[in-house]
C-alpha cells in the first residue's frame, strides 16, 4: 500500500484535515515556532556544506536575527555556476532528483530536491487536493484512486517531478498519464487528457488556467458542444455525452465542462486564476482553487476551502518579506541591504518581495524568488484562520511604473482586460515615453472588430476602476495614458510556431504580457501583416 | 409441550429485555444509543411474537403471527443498518437508509398479505412458513443492508487505530454476522428455524461489546449488574441446602414465619465477603488487564516510596512498564545537568539508545506536550503541524527509540520533568486505553517520585553547599585568627561595657595570658590596672563618635601604646562595639629619641663640615696678608731702633704669628688629608702619645692610670692621625685638671666593645656644663679662648675618628670629670672590602671636609 493511500485508510476525517490542513488552523505564534525551529535545522544541516558555507560566509548563525543580519540577500545568480552544472558535492544532501524551470526572462533554472522536501511537497499538494474540493473546514472530498486530468508542465519540469513523486505515494490515476504525456506535444497532451477523462470520469483538475479558460470556450462557441469522432464510440463516453446534453439542454445554455464532469476540485494555476474566477467556475462548475508556487518552492501560499486568499504554508520554506520601499532604496543603491519583515510582521494592504529561505537541507537561502504580493489582512474570518492572508501581485520585473506614481502589475493590466469583455487573441503591454510623456502601449490580436481608440478608451476605464492611483494620475495628467496597436490575426499563432521551430522553452512560447524586450515586439509587428495604432 | 421448540424465543426475548433494560437505564442522548435500544427491542417483539407463533394452538393462529413477525424480522437489519451509519459515522451508502424504511413501510403494508406469507405448514419441529412472491426481494433486500451494516463496522474497523474502539467495533461486526447466518435457513421450511439463535447471539455479542469494550459506556451498571446476580446466587445456593437440611431436621420450626428473615439475615452477615469475591471475580473476568495495570502501579508506588536515587528509581520505571504492557522498548528521557534538553537516563530493549541531548528544550515536541499535558502516539506525531517542524537530528533520534508512545511526566502544569518513550508492544498491537491509563497514573508517580528526587538532590546539595560554607567560615575564622594573631598589634573586640569579646594572640602575650583568659574582662582592668575607663582612651571616643580614633597612652609600666578605636555599627548604624587595635611603642619611642641624637649628631657633624669650609677659605684668604705682615713687621724690627717701636712690633710680629698658627690649624681641620691606614694596635698608639706626654703630665702632677686590654683586636687607622686624637684628648684633661687643682688622675681604659675598640679617658676635672657638652666639638668652641685655646682640637679629632669610621662622644657633668670615649672600628683583614671602605668613608667625610684650594 502506498504511503499516503495508509493515512487515508486508517485516520478519521478529522485527522486527516490535521494531517493536511492542520496548518490552517494554526496562530501565528505557532507559525512562527514552525519557522523557527525549521530554519534553524537548516543552518545546521548547510552550514557544513560548500554552499551554505559560501552563502553564509563560514558562520552558522545561531537565531533568526543573526540569520538576517549576517547571510546577504541571494539570487539565482549566486548559485548557478554550482547549480546550472547539477553539481551535488556542493550540497548539503543528496537530492531526490534535480527539477528543470523555465525561469524567468529566458533564463533557465536547476533545482535540487531532497527526499524529505518532496515527501513535504506532496504532502501540501494533497492538502491543496482536499481543500480545493472541500465545501467547510473538515471536509476530506478526496480519497486514494483520484482522477485527475493535468495540464502542467512535464518532467523535468518541477510540477511533473512533484506529481510523478505523488503518484508513487498516492493512488492518484493521472490523465493523461505521465509516462505517455512526456512523449507529446502540449496540446496534444490536453487532447488526450480530455478523452481519457470523457471515457474515465474525473474527479479534479488541475491545470494552468489560461488552458481551463480556453477549454470552457471552445466548448462553448461549438453549437453541439463536442466533434462527434469515431473515437467517442464507447458506451461510457456517449453516456456521459448524452448526460451532459441534457443537462446543458435543461439549464438553456451551450454544453459546458460542467455538464460532463462533476468535479470535486478545480485548482487553476497561474496569474489569471484569479482573474477568470468567474469565468472559471461558470465553465467548470467548480470555484478554481489558487497556488502560489514556483519551482524553488511548490507550493508557497494556498486558498483555503472557501478559495477566497492565499495562506503561507510554514513547513515549505522560511519567509522574508521586503517592503516596497526598502526594495527601492535597494534597487537605487546597489550597496544598500535592503531589510526585511517576518510573516508575523506583515501589514495588511502593503506589498512586498517574496524572499525564501529553504528548509530540509535544500541549498536556496535569503533568495529573492523575484515576485509581489499584497497582503490583503491578518486573518480569514470565513475559513477561521488567523494567519496573514496574501494575493499574488506580479513578477518583480513584471511592473510598469507609470509616471513614478502608479506601478501597474501584470493581474491588474490582465483583469482591466477581462472586466472590458474585449474578445482577444492575446496582448502584451510595455512602457513607452513620448516627448518626455509616459505613456502605456497595449499590443493585441483581436477576435473581433474593434477601434484601436475604442479598446484604448475602454481598458483606459477598466483600469480606472481597479487601480485608484492609475485613476488619480488620469486625473492628474488629464490625459489617457493607454495607446493600443493592433496585431493581425494570427499573430500570435505564427509567434509561437516560430519559437516551436526553434526548440524555445515550454515557458517561452509565448512572448510575455509586460515589458517585452524590443525584439520580441519588433518580431511580433514583423509577423503582423498589418497594424493599426491609436495617436 | 416442546420445550426444545418453545424455550429458544423465551431465553432470546429474556436475553433482548435485560439488554434493553439495561440500556434504558443508561439512557443518553446519542442517535447510536437509541438505534441500538431500538433494535434490542425489535429483537425481544421479535422473539416473543416467535414464541406467540410456535405456541399456538393451530396453523391459521401461526399464520397471524407468522406474518406479524414479519415486520420485525425486516425491521432487524434497517435499524442495524442505521445503528451501524451513526455510530462509525463512515457516511452511508446513497439512499439505501431512506429507501430501506420505505421499504418497511411496504412490508408492513404486505404483511397481511399472501404475498410475504401465505400460508403455514407443520413441520417436524413445529410450524413452518410458505413464503409468497414478495419475500424473496424482501430478504434479499434484508440481506444488502445486513451487508452494508457489516462493511461499515469492518470499515470502521480497519480505520481505527484504537484499542478498545477496534474491538468494540469487531464484536459488533461478529453479533450481526449471526442473525444474517441464522435467518438464511428461515426461507427453507423443511430445516429448523434458526433465526431465534442468531437473535440471542447477537445480544449476547453485543453485551460483550457494551461490557468489556465500553460500547455505549454503560459498562458500570452492567458491572454492578452482575456482582449482584453472583452473589445472589451464592446466596441463594446455600440458602436452599440450609432450608432442605432444616426440612428434614427440624420441619416444625420451619413452619414459623420468623425463621426465614433471620436465616437470610445470618447468612448475608456470613456471607458478606463473598460480595468482594464477587466483584473481585467479575473484575478479574473482564479486566484482566487493569488488574496487572493496577499491581504494577502499585509496585512502582512501594518502590518509588523508598528509591531515592534517580537512576534507580528510571532503571525501574522502565523495567516496570517494559514488563507491564510488553513493549519493545521504553526510553525514560529527563533533564541534561546542563538543562538544554532531554537525554536517555535508562532504557530497556534498546541496543544502542541514543547518546547526547535526544530532544532540545525548546523542541517542538517538549513544547506540545508541555501544552496538551496528555500522551501523544506515533500516530498523532505525524499528523499535528506543530510537530513537522522537528529537526532531523531529534527525528533521527526518536526513530532510534523505535517511538511509538510519547508520555509526559509533568509535575505542574505547564512543567515537564521527563518524557516516557515507549516502543511497539511485543504483540504489534495498538497501546489500548487502560494502557494509556496506566502509563498516566505510572507518570503522575513518576513525576512524584521525580520531584521528591530533586527535592532530595537539593536538599543533598543545600547540605553540602551548606557544609562547604561552614568549612569556609571555620577556615575563614582560623585565617582571620590567624591573620591577627601574626600581627605586632595588639586586637581585641569589645562590646559597648569595655569587656573584651575576642581578643587576638598578641592581646594576651603582652599580659601573659591566653586571649581566651581575656574575654569577658574589662580592657582597662587588664592593661591599666584600672576599675574604670582610662581617660582620653580613644575607644571610648570611637564609640561616642562613631568614628575612628586614636590616641598615644602609657600604662603604669612605664610602656607606651599607640591605641586606634574603630567603631563596629550594626545594620541601624547603632554602634554595637569597638575594635581595638594597640600597638606597644616604647622601643620605638626610645629609638626615636636615639634617632633624634643622631639627627642632631647629624646636624653638628653638618654644621662642623660647614664651618670647616669656612674656616679654609678664610685661612686661605688670611694666610697671604699674614704672611705680609708677619715678614714686613720683622722687617721693619730688624731695621728699627726705636725701642718703643721695637716692643710694638714684636707685638705685632708674635699676634701675626699666633694668627698664623691659629691659620695653621685651620687649615689642619679644613684640609683633607688621605689617611694611611693599616692595621695597628690602639694600645701601641695610646702608650706612644703618653709617652710624648710623660714628662708635662708628671709636672702637672697627673697620675695617669691605664688599664689597656691586652690582645686588642687591630684597628685600621692611621696611627698618626690617631695619636694626634690622643694627644689632644689627653692635653684636654690635662689642661683642666692642672687649672681645676694642679693636677689630677687620668683614667685610660681600652677594651673591644661591638666591633670596635673602645678607648675611654676619664679626669676628675672640673666636667663641662651641660649646656656646652654638645658644642665642645664645635670649631671654635672653647672654654679657655682667654688663654690662648682656638676651640679646633675636638673639633680636628671629631674629623679624624669620622674619617676612621669611628666615633668620639664626651660625657660629663660639672664637678665630676669629663669622660672621652674614642671608638674604633675593628679591623676585618679584608682589604679589598676595607678599601672600599675607606673609600666609602672617605666619600662620606668629603661631604664635610672639602679641599682647601691655594693652601
Amino acid at each position: 500500500m502506498l504511503s499516503e493511500d495508509k493515512y487515508f485508510r486508517d485516520l478519521t476525517e478529522a485527522k486527516l484535515w490535521q494531517r493536511y490542513c492542520g496548518f490552517l488552523d494554526l496562530s501565528i505564534g505557532e507559525f512562527m515556532d514552525i519557522q523557527e525551529e525549521l530554519l534553524m535545522d537548516q543552518i545546521e544541516r548547510v552550514s557544513d556544506s560548500l554552499l551554505g558555507k559560501k552563502i553564509m560566509n563560514n558562520t552558522a548563525p545561531k537565531s533568526i536575527e543573526e540569520f538576517r543580519q549576517t547571510v546577504p540577500l541571494t539570487t539565482y545568480d549566486d548559485y548557478e555556476p554550482y547549480l546550472s552544472e547539477q553539481r551535488e558535492d556542493v550540497l548539503a544532501e543528496k537530492p531526490l532528483y534535480w527539477s528543470h524551470s523555465s525561469g524567468r526572462g529566458g533564463r533557465f533554472k536547476w533545482l535540487p530536491s531532497t527526499s524529505q522536501s518532496a515527501d513535504k511537497t506532496i504532502q501540501c499538494i494533497l492538502g491543496t487536493m482536499i481543500l480545493a474540493g472541500a465545501r467547510q473546514r473538515g471536509e476530506i472530498p478526496i480519497k486514494p484512486g483520484l482522477r485527475v486530468l493535468l495540464n502542467m508542465a512535464p518532467r523535468p519540469y518541477g510540477s511533473g517531478l512533484i506529481f510523478n513523486h505523488l503518484s508513487q505515494c498516492f493512488s492518484l490515476h493521472v490523465m493523461p498519464p505521465q509516462e505517455e504525456e512526456e512523449q507529446m506535444e502540449f496540446q496534444e497532451r490536453i487532447m488526450q487528457g480530455f478523452k481519457m477523462a470523457l471515457r474515465n470520469g474525473l474527479d479534479g483538475v488541475c491545470s494552468i488556467a489560461g488552458v481551463l479558460v480556453k477549454m470552457g470556450e471552445r466548448m462553448s462557441q461549438q453549437a453541439h458542444g463536442m466533434k462527434p469522432s469515431l473515437s467517442m464510440l464507447h458506451p461510457a463516453i456517449l453516456f456521459r455525452i448524452a448526460r451532459a446534453k441534457l443537462r446543458s439542454q435543461l439549464a438553456h445554455r451551450p454544453m459546458l465542462p460542467r455538464d460532463l464532469w462533476d468535479l470535486n476540485g478545480l485548482i487553476a494555476v497561474g496569474t489569471d486564476a484569479a482573474i477568470y474566477k468567474d469565468q472559471l467556475a461558470y465553465y467548470w462548475g467548480r470555484t478554481p482553487y489558487e497556488i502560489y508556487g514556483a519551482t524553488e518552492v511548490m507550493p508557497i501560499a494556498v486558498n483555503s476551502w472557501n478559495k477566497k486568499w492565499l495562506t503561507l504554508i510554514p513547513d515549505m520554506a522560511f519567509w522574508e518579506f521586503i517592503p516596497l520601499a526598502e526594495r527601492t532604496k535597494g534597487e537605487k543603491d546597489k550597496r544598500y541591504r535592503p531589510g526585511t519583515v517576518l510573516t508575523g510582521e506583515l501589514e495588511p494592504g502593503q506589498s512586498y518581495e517574496v524572499v525564501l529561505t529553504q528548509f530540509y537541507g535544500m541549498p536556496l537561502l535569503r533568495y529573492r524568488i523575484g515576485d509581489l504580493v499584497t497582503v490583503v489582512d491578518l486573518k480569514d474570518e470565513e475559513a477561521g484562520i488567523n494567519l496573514p492572508q496574501i494575493v499574488f501581485k506580479s513578477p518583480v520585473g513584471g511592473l510598469i511604473d507609470l509616471a513614478g506614481l502608479v506601478k501597474l502589475d501584470e493581474k491588474t493590466v490582465w483583469q482591466a482586460i477581462a472586466n472590458s469583455e474585449i474578445k482577444y487573441e492575446e496582448w502584451a503591454v510595455r512602457k513607452e515615453y513620448d516627448q518626455n510623456r509616459t505613456y502605456l502601449r497595449l499590443f493585441m490580436e483581436l477576435k473581433e472588430h474593434r477601434e484601436p481608440s475604442e479598446i484604448a478608451e475602454m481598458i483606459d476605464q477598466q483600469l480606472q476602476a481597479i487601480d485608484v492611483d492609475y485613476r488619480d494620475v488620469g486625473v492628474q495628467l488629464a490625459l489617457q495614458p493607454i495607446r493600443v496597436t493592433l496585431l493581425s490575426p494570427g499573430t500570435f499563432q505564427r509567434y509561437y510556431e516560430e519559437k516551436q521551430k526553434e526548440g524555445a522553452d515550454l515557458a517561452h512560447l509565448k512572448p510575455p504580457h509586460m515589458n517585452a524586450s524590443n525584439a520580441i515586439i519588433e518580431r511580433l509587428l514583423s509577423l503582423s501583416q498589418e497594424e493599426q495604432v491609436v495617436r | 409441550v416442546n420445550l426444545d421448540y418453545l424455550l429458544p424465543p423465551l431465553i432470546a426475548a429474556g436475553i433482548s429485555l435485560s439488554l434493553l433494560i439495561m440500556l434504558l437505564l443508561h439512557r443518553r442522548k446519542e442517535r447510536s444509543h437509541w438505534l441500538l435500544s431500538l433494535l434490542v427491542m425489535d429483537v425481544t417483539i421479535w422473539a416473543l411474537v416467535i414464541f406467540g407463533m410456535r405456541s399456538s394452538p393451530d396453523v391459521e393462529q401461526a399464520l397471524f403471527w407468522d406474518r406479524a413477525v414479519i415486520f420485525f424480522v425486516f425491521a432487524a437489519p434497517l435499524l442495524c443498518y442505521h445503528f451501524s451509519v451513526a455510530l462509525t459515522k463512515v457516511g452511508r451508502q446513497g439512499n439505501l437508509l431512506p429507501i430501506g424504511y420505505i421499504v418497511l413501510v411496504v412490508v408492513l403494508a404486505l404483511s397481511p398479505t399472501d404475498l410475504l406469507v401465505q400460508r403455514m405448514e407443520i413441520q417436524p419441529y413445529g410450524y413452518a412458513p410458505i413464503i409468497g412472491p414478495a419475500m424473496l426481494p424482501i430478504v434479499a433486500f434484508a440481506y444488502l443492508l445486513m451487508m452494508m451494516t457489516m462493511y461499515n463496522f469492518l470499515k470502521a474497523y480497519r480505520a481505527s487505530s484504537e484499542y478498545r474502539e477496534k474491538n468494540r467495533l469487531l464484536y459488533i461486526t461478529i453479533a450481526m454476522f449471526f442473525p444474517l447466518m441464522g435467518t438464511i435457513f428461515e426461507i427453507f421450511p423443511t430445516i429448523y428455524p434458526t433465526s431465534i439463535f442468531g437473535s440471542i447471539a447477537l445480544c449476547l455479542f453485543t453485551t460483550v461489546a457494551i461490557v468489556k469494550y465500553h460500547l455505549l459506556d454503560i459498562r458500570i451498571v452492567v458491572r454492578k449488574s452482575l456482582v449482584y446476580l453472583l452473589v445472589s446466587l451464592m446466596i441463594a445456593v446455600p440458602y436452599v441446602g440450609i432450608l432442605y437440611l432444616l426440612h428434614f431436621i427440624f420441619q416444625p420450626i420451619l413452619e414459623s414465619w420468623w425463621v426465614h428473615p433471620i436465616i437470610i439475615l445470618l447468612l448475608a452477615i456470613a456471607l458478606r465477603p463473598l460480595y468482594s469475591w464477587a466483584q473481585n471475580f467479575v473484575d478479574r473476568l473482564f479486566y484482566r488487564d487493569r488488574y496487572n495495570y493496577l499491581q504494577a502501579l502499585q509496585q512502582f508506588s512501594q518502590k518509588a516510596q523508598n528509591v531515592i536515587n534517580l537512576k534507580e528509581l528510571s532503571s525501574t520505571l522502565t523495567q516496570l512498564v517494559s514488563g507491564a504492557l510488553h513493549s519493545s522498548s521504553v526510553c525514560l528521557l529527563l533533564p541534561s545537568e546542563s538543562d538544554n534538553g532531554l537525554i536517555v537516563v535508562s532504557s530497556t530493549g534498546l541496543n544502542n539508545p541514543p547518546s547526547g541531548v535526544v530532544l532540545r528544550s525548546r523542541s517542538p515536541l517538549i513544547k506540545w506536550l508541555k501544552l496538551k499535558q496528555r500522551i501523544l502516539s506515533s500516530e498523532e506525531f505525524n499528523i499535528v503541524p506543530q510537530l513537522q517542524s522537528l529537526s532531523l537530528r531529534e527525528k533521527n533520534n526518536l526513530e532510534q527509540m523505535e517511538a511509538k508512545l510519547y508520555v509526559p511526566i509533568q509535575t505542574a502544569p505547564g512543567q515537564l520533568s521527563g518524557i516516557l518513550v515507549l516502543g511497539q508492544k511485543l504483540s504489534q498491537q495498538l497501546y489500548s486505553s487502560e494502557d494509556r491509563q496506566l502509563l498516566t497514573a505510572l507518570s503522575n508517580q513518576m513525576a512524584i517520585a521525580l520531584e521528591n528526587a530533586r527535592l532530595y538532590a537539593v536538599s543533598q546539595q543545600e547540605l553540602r553547599e551548606r557544609k562547604q560554607a561552614e568549612e569556609a567560615l571555620r577556615k575563614m575564622e582560623q585565617e582571620k585568627t590567624a591573620i591577627l594573631d601574626s600581627m605586632s598589634e595588639i586586637v581585641i573586640f569589645q562590646d559597648m561595657e569595655y569587656r573584651l569579646i575576642w581578643a587576638n594572640k598578641v592581646a594576651g602575650e603582652s599580659v601573659d595570658l591566653s586571649p581566651e583568659q581575656l574575654v569577658g574582662r574589662h580592657c582597662y582592668e587588664i592593661w591599666n590596672k584600672r576599675s574604670e575607663p582610662c581617660v582620653g582612651c580613644p575607644v571610648a571616643k570611637a564609640r561616642e563618635a562613631g568614628k575612628p580614633q586614636e590616641a598615644e597612652m602609657t600604662t603604669p609600666d612605664g610602656r607606651v601604646w599607640f591605641v586606634q578605636g574603630y567603631p563596629i555599627q550594626d545594620a541601624n548604624g547603632r554602634v554595637v562595639g569597638v575594635v581595638e587595635v594597640t600597638l606597644e611603642i616604647t622601643e620605638r619611642k626610645r629609638a626615636e629619641e636615639k634617632e633624634k641624637e643622631l639627627q642632631q649628631e647629624l646636624y653638628e657633624s653638618g654644621r662642623l663640615a660647614a664651618i670647616g669650609e669656612l674656616a679654609a677659605g678664610v685661612a686661605h684668604e688670611i694666610n697671604n696678608p699674614l704672611t705680609a705682615i708677619l715678614g714686613f713687621s720683622q722687617r721693619v724690627l730688624r731695621k728699627s731702633h726705636n725701642k718703643s717701636l721695637a716692643r710694638d712690633l714684636d707685638r705685632i710680629s708674635g699676634e701675626a704669628l699666633r694668627a698664623a698658627r691659629i691659620v695653621q690649624n685651620l687649615l689642619t681641620f679644613a684640609r683633607r688629608r688621605e689617611p694611611e691606614k693599616e692595621d695597628c694596635d690602639a694600645n701601641d698608639i695610646l702608650q706612644r702619645a703618653l709617652e710624648l706626654r710623660a714628662y708635662e703630665l708628671k709636672t702637672s702632677n697627673i697620675k695617669v692610670v691605664a688599664d689597656l686590654t691586652p690582645r686588642l683586636p687591630k684597628v685600621r687607622a692611621d696611627s698618626h692621625q690617631i695619636q694626634e686624637v690622643f694627644l689632644n684628648v689627653v692635653l684636654n684633661a690635662e689642661q683642666a685638671m692642672v687649672e681645676a687643682h694642679q693636677g689630677g688622675t687620668l683614667a685610660i681604659k681600652t677594651c673591644k666593645n661591638k666591633g670596635y675598640v673602645q678607648i675611654v679617658f676619664s679626669d676628675d676635672g672640673p666636667g663641662i656644663a651641660k649646656e656646652n657638652l654638645h658644642r665642645i666639638f664645635l670649631p671654635f668652641f672653647s672654654s679657655r679662648a682667654d688663654k690662648g685655646g682656638t676651640g679646633l682640637g675636638l673639633s680636628i679629632c671629631h674629623g679624624i675618628v669620622t674619617e676612621h669610621g669611628g666615633k668620639i662622644h664626651a660625657k660629663s657633668q660639672l664637678g665630676e670629670g669629663t669622660t672621652f670615649v674614642v671608638e674604633l672600628p675593628v679591623a676585618t683583614g679584608k682589604t679589598s672590602k676595607r678599601k672600599t671602605a675607606e673609600k666609602k668613608s672617605a666619600r662620606k667625610a668629603d661631604r664635610y671636609y672639602q679641599p682647601i684650594s691655594g693652601s
